[in-house]
């Protein structure tokens, strides 16, 4: 039973001293958002000399009139709705392209990832001119609607290799019983890949969240500023910039993002159905 | 093993992905490809030119510093974040009190993604005063200016990258956890250590998710380009050190107004990277097995 | 989950984006579209000052668009690209070039000639730097100029003279070699002199107009420098980092892109830095406590002033209709000549061009702004006119910092750096035209 005790110690000494290299850039903009602005590249150490919550009422007021709340709920909306999209529509590319046969598929299996390749710097113009005419620039359409078409190759391509992990008995047994192709992908495939649904669903948040470019490009009006945008107003090279606030709402904009993690992680669960389906 | 040929069901569910290609990758795929053919300042029309684009690209030294940056980060930096995920990622596959906890710090420097404030990190643990050459002095070494010094400064990003090994970890956790218990409880009846164990077990049917670690690791290593662009301030610097291929590309394109140029560019990285992606996809079938 | 709720789930969640998104449209108003770049702070300012604008001009309603310097001209790039650049745009004459040789800005002598923007009381310097091949394309919203900035209490700390207001490149190594034996006795390694400019296309600006010419560029669009101007720039340069008069290159690299707070000045490591002289005073809440003081930048010895008058500007959109054209044009015309505007603006982007708003403002400012004000008055007494860049002009730009930084990190010799710079400059501008 000791030797039992100790590989345990041992065990959680190790993954927390590495825990706290992942952890410690954390700490720092924890603790820089305590400190005047001033003080944050004046002195390195982690205790701020003057903790002040003037930073996170200053960053929480926001631009022109919005406060850091409305750029909270704007971040949340579409990331949400980017899940659901998402989990929907990949998942469907992903059955088509793992268990259904049918002409041309590995041709639109290999254009598929070819999407992938390409940098988006250089579809940003073309895409823009193109919503710019659907007149859904300055909306949260463009950030929004493509979603629900599969845009993601990632999550295709990650949901392919999940299925394919799946074996084949169960689907001809059901075909066997008489179901229909969506009836299999509704009642089988999708429970069955709820751990891969999860990593989509964590992914396509947090990306979502963090993702700074194409909202900069589409998104004018402060009133729908996302999260990732109004952290950038906070920094800016020509005038004075607020590194205090910046932080203070960086922590804040992080803890949805952790919570998620920790939500979602509920459901990569114990090998779900695999054991019961043997027997 | 059998697979149902069913045309039309196959097509049904293709459809939203048919759809979202027709409308939102297509047609900008072959504007920027009619781009590569052009002189393109984007404020006015482009102009033809031919192949001419490709042809400076081949002579422009800035290109062939930036496929070199750009392969020595995939290739140091892909395969090292991946067995860093996956050994954390078996790591923390227990069931123990406050895991979940230790999960979500592991993951926590992914989420960071490329905002402001990991520039500034960055450099507060790797310049001249930084943390390291802090540690260093402990150990009477004086460390030199890491993130600032031309030999060194890509091999910041490639720890920035190995650093976020969260999302490969996620990965390879919720890949742990579709094997199913039966394995290891037969493996452990016959008496088999934890070692066969991984290697026999795990390791074998986790490989459709390494692939697709590797796969998609390398095709978004090659288009990196917020690390750079965050550290290097958009330059690259020092001296092209930090130039990445696509920090390049958007240099061309935005900066300097030649959309044409860049767009070239994009698509000689499109088809290097379609090749390597293929010879993987080739070389899988001797290493990748997949349950069905 | 059945299919039908699935399916309502997903219009529902559509149609309240759609509603979210767009606003409700005013009959009988003209919209523009007012795009800026800059922090927090001034976006409040501005917001204020359109506010006022707003409510004098009902019949006009201004849509707000801040950016942040760093995204402001790839958004703009980007929204130029589909015809949708906003229709009252901030400009600066890094960029101008580019924007105003493709036919995206519009020209504003009828809006002059009509009366709508009034330039009478502006000073002829200020409406040239707004001015290409005799069409003024943008209004200033506020005039500045290069100035070296010394933190004279590190200087009396020391024991060392600070310098004087007419200080010459040679006073930069005398005074240099004593503030680095200074700092030697007392064991600051980490500290130098002066900040490495050799990368600073717009001081070796000064350089290249001291020693005769006349601005970086011909007025024909051509480089107008020589090989040999950007050789003893380079070797001057490397002189002062060898005897550790500026920091070594990979610090000089790692804050090149740093903000003020966070640069070598605002850190106390460097006792000297050239700035756009109206962040004196952001400087100074930098640099808590700190006596300031503001020189010229080194002249050259027999040389010509290198002095000239820049800004920011702003200017009207060539994309747009006639009537936001004509409500872009007031609004500028608000902004630089009305008493409401200029007494919340101050002196954000520096000082005003109208001269009646410019005296005006010295009466209502503190002692910091004062002397911001008086400086850019010295400046336009002995500024030479300057040449408007050409197109390419921004590649040219990161084409000099990256020479220097080879130079710096001694892969380059200054030589080599000098024709390197020369020949490959003009090829590009060759390139654009």
């Amino acid at each position: 039973m000791g030797e039992q005790n100790r590989s345990i110690v041992i065990y959680y000494l190790f993954i927390t001293l590495f825990a706290l290299v992942m952890i410690y850039p954390l700490l720092w903009m924890t603790s820089a958002s305590f400190k005047e602005d001033v003080e944050i590249f004046q002195s390195p150490s982690l205790i701020p000399q003057n903790p002040t919550f003037n930073n996170y009422a200053y960053g929480w007021r926001g631009v022109s009139g919005y406060t850091f709340g409305r750029f909270l709920f704007n971040s949340f909306l579409i990331s949400f709705i980017g899940i659901i999209a998402n989990i929907l529509s990949c998942s469907m590319t992903a059955f088509a392209f793992a268990k259904l046969d049918f002409r041309f598929r590995n041709i639109f299996f290999a254009i598929m990832m070819i999407t992938l390749m390409l940098p988006f710097h250089v579809r940003l113009i073309p895409q823009y001119i193109i919503f710019n005419k659907m007149g859904w620039v300055d909306t949260f359409l463009p950030l929004t609607v493509p979603r629900f078409f599969a845009t993601d190759g990632f999550f295709i391509f990650l949901l392919v290799q999940f299925m394919r992990n799946i074996p084949n008995e169960i689907m001809d047994a059901a075909r066997i019983d008489g179901a229909s192709a969506w009836q299999i992908y509704a009642r089988i495939m999708m429970p069955l890949s709820t751990p891969a649904l999860v990593t989509v669903a964590i992914f396509t948040f947090i990306w979502t969240w963090n993702d700074f470019f194409s909202q900069m490009i589409y998104i004018s009006s402060p009133s729908k500023f996302t999260v990732s945008l109004a952290l950038r107003m906070f920094v800016d090279a020509t005038g004075e910039s607020s590194w205090g606030a910046l932080f203070a709402m960086s922590c804040v904009s992080l803890l949805p993002l952790f919570i998620i993690f920790i939500v979602f992680q509920r459901f990569l669960v114990e090998g779900i159905m695999m054991g019961s389906l043997k027997g | 093993m059998r697979k149902y040929i069913y045309n039309r069901e196959g097509y049904a569910f293709l459809t939203p992905w048919l759809l979202g290609f027709i409308l939102f990758t297509a047609i900008p795929m072959i504007l920027s490809f009619y781009f590569s053919f052009t002189q393109y300042d984007v404020l006015t029309p482009p102009k033809w030119v031919g192949l001419r684009n490709y042809i400076d690209m081949a002579n422009d030294p800035r290109v062939h510093k930036s496929l070199q940056v750009t392969f020595t980060y995939v290739g140091l930096g892909v395969p090292l974040q991946i067995i860093f995920a996956l050994f954390v990622a078996i790591l923390l596959n227990r069931d123990r009190p406050g895991i979940r906890t230790y999960r979500a710090i592991y993951y926590l420097p992914s989420l960071f993604g490329g905002s402001v404030a990991v520039a500034i990190l960055w450099r507060q643990v790797f310049n001249k005063e930084g943390l390291i050459n802090q540690f260093l002095a402990l150990l009477g070494i004086e460390g030199k200016n890491w993130i600032a010094s031309p030999e060194t400064a890509l091999y910041t990003l490639i720890v920035l990258l190995i650093w976020q090994f969260g999302s490969p970890m996620v990965i390879f956790l919720s890949g742990l956890k579709q094997i199913s218990k039966e394995y290891y409880e037969a493996a452990m009846i016959d008496g088999a250590g934890r070692i066969r164990m991984l290697f026999s077990i795990t390791l074998p049917l986790l490989t459709p998710l390494i692939f697709f670690n590797l796969v998609m690791g390398i095709i978004n290593a090659f288009q990196a380009f917020t690390p750079a662009y965050i550290i290097s301030g958009g330059t690259g610097a020092p001296v092209d050190s930090t130039l990445f291929y696509t920090l390049y590309l958007y240099i061309k394109g935005f900066q300097h107004f030649s959309m044409g140029y860049a767009s070239a560019l994009a698509w000689v990285l499109l088809v290097i990277i379609s090749i390597m992606t293929a010879l993987m996809f080739l070389l899988s079938r001797f290493w990748v097995h997949y349950e069905e | 989950m059945s299919k039908k709720v699935l399916l309502f789930l997903v219009v529902a969640m559509l149609s309240a984006i759609m509603v979210f998104s767009t606003g409700l449209a005013f009959a009988e108003q003209v919209e523009i579209r007012a795009a800026w770049w800059g922090d927090t702070g001034r976006h409040e300012l501005y917001n204020k000052i359109i506010d006022i604008f707003e409510s004098k001009n009902p019949d006009i309603k201004v849509i707000r668009e801040p950016t942040s310097w760093l995204d402001y001209w790839d958004k703009l790039t980007v929204q130029s690209a589909g015809g949708r650049a906003p229709d009252f745009i901030g400009m600066h004459l890094q960029f101008a070039a580019d924007y105003v040789r493709r036919g995206i800005l519009e020209p504003l002598e009828p809006f002059v000639g009509e009366g709508v923007i009034d330039i009478s009381k502006h000073s002829e310097a200020a409406i040239s730097t707004g001015t290409m091949d005799g069409v003024l394309y943008m209004i200033p919203m506020g005039l500045t100029t290069q100035t070296m900035v010394v933190n004279n209490s590190i200087l009396e700390e020391l024991g060392v003279e600070p310098p004087n207001f007419d200080w010459t490149w040679d006073d930069v190594k005398t005074i240099g070699l004593k503030v680095r034996g200074a700092f030697d006795e007392k064991g600051d390694k980490n500290k130098w002199f002066i900040a490495d400019s050799s990368g600073a296309y717009q001081i070796f600006r000064y350089w290249v107009r001291q020693r005769g010419q006349e601005d970086l560029y011909t007025a024909d669009g051509n480089i107008a420098y020589t090989a040999e101007d950007a050789a003893t720039w380079f070797t001057m340069w490397n002189d002062l980092r060898e005897n550790n008069i500026v920091p070594d290159a990979a610090t000089t690299t790692e804050y090149a892109r740093a903000t003020l707070e966070d640069n070598l000045f605002a850190r106390q490591r460097i006792i000297i830095t050239g700035i756009p002289v109206n962040q004196y005073k952001l400087y100074l809440n930098a640099v808590p406590g700190a006596n300031l003081l503001l020189v010229r930048n080194p002249s050259l010895v027999d040389g010509l002033p290198g002095e000239f008058v820049e800004g920011a500007h702003f200017a009207v959109s060539a994309h747009s209709t006639p009537e936001k054209k004509l409500a872009a044009a007031k609004l500028i015309d608000f902004w630089v000549n009305d008493p409401d505007s200029i007494e919340l603006y101050r002196l954000d982007q520096g000082v005003p061009s109208n001269r009646e708003m410019a005296e005006f403002l010295m009466t209502i400012v503190d002692e910091a702004d004062q002397k911001i004000i008086e400086y850019v008055n010295k400046t336009s007494e002995i500024a030479r006119p300057i040449n408007f860049p050409p197109a390419g002009a921004s590649e040219v730009n990161s084409l000099f910092e990256q020479i220097a930084e080879k130079v710096r990190f001694g892969q380059l010799t200054p030589e080599d750096g000098g024709e390197q710079l020369v020949s490959q400059a003009q090829d590009i501008l060759n390139k654009h035209k």
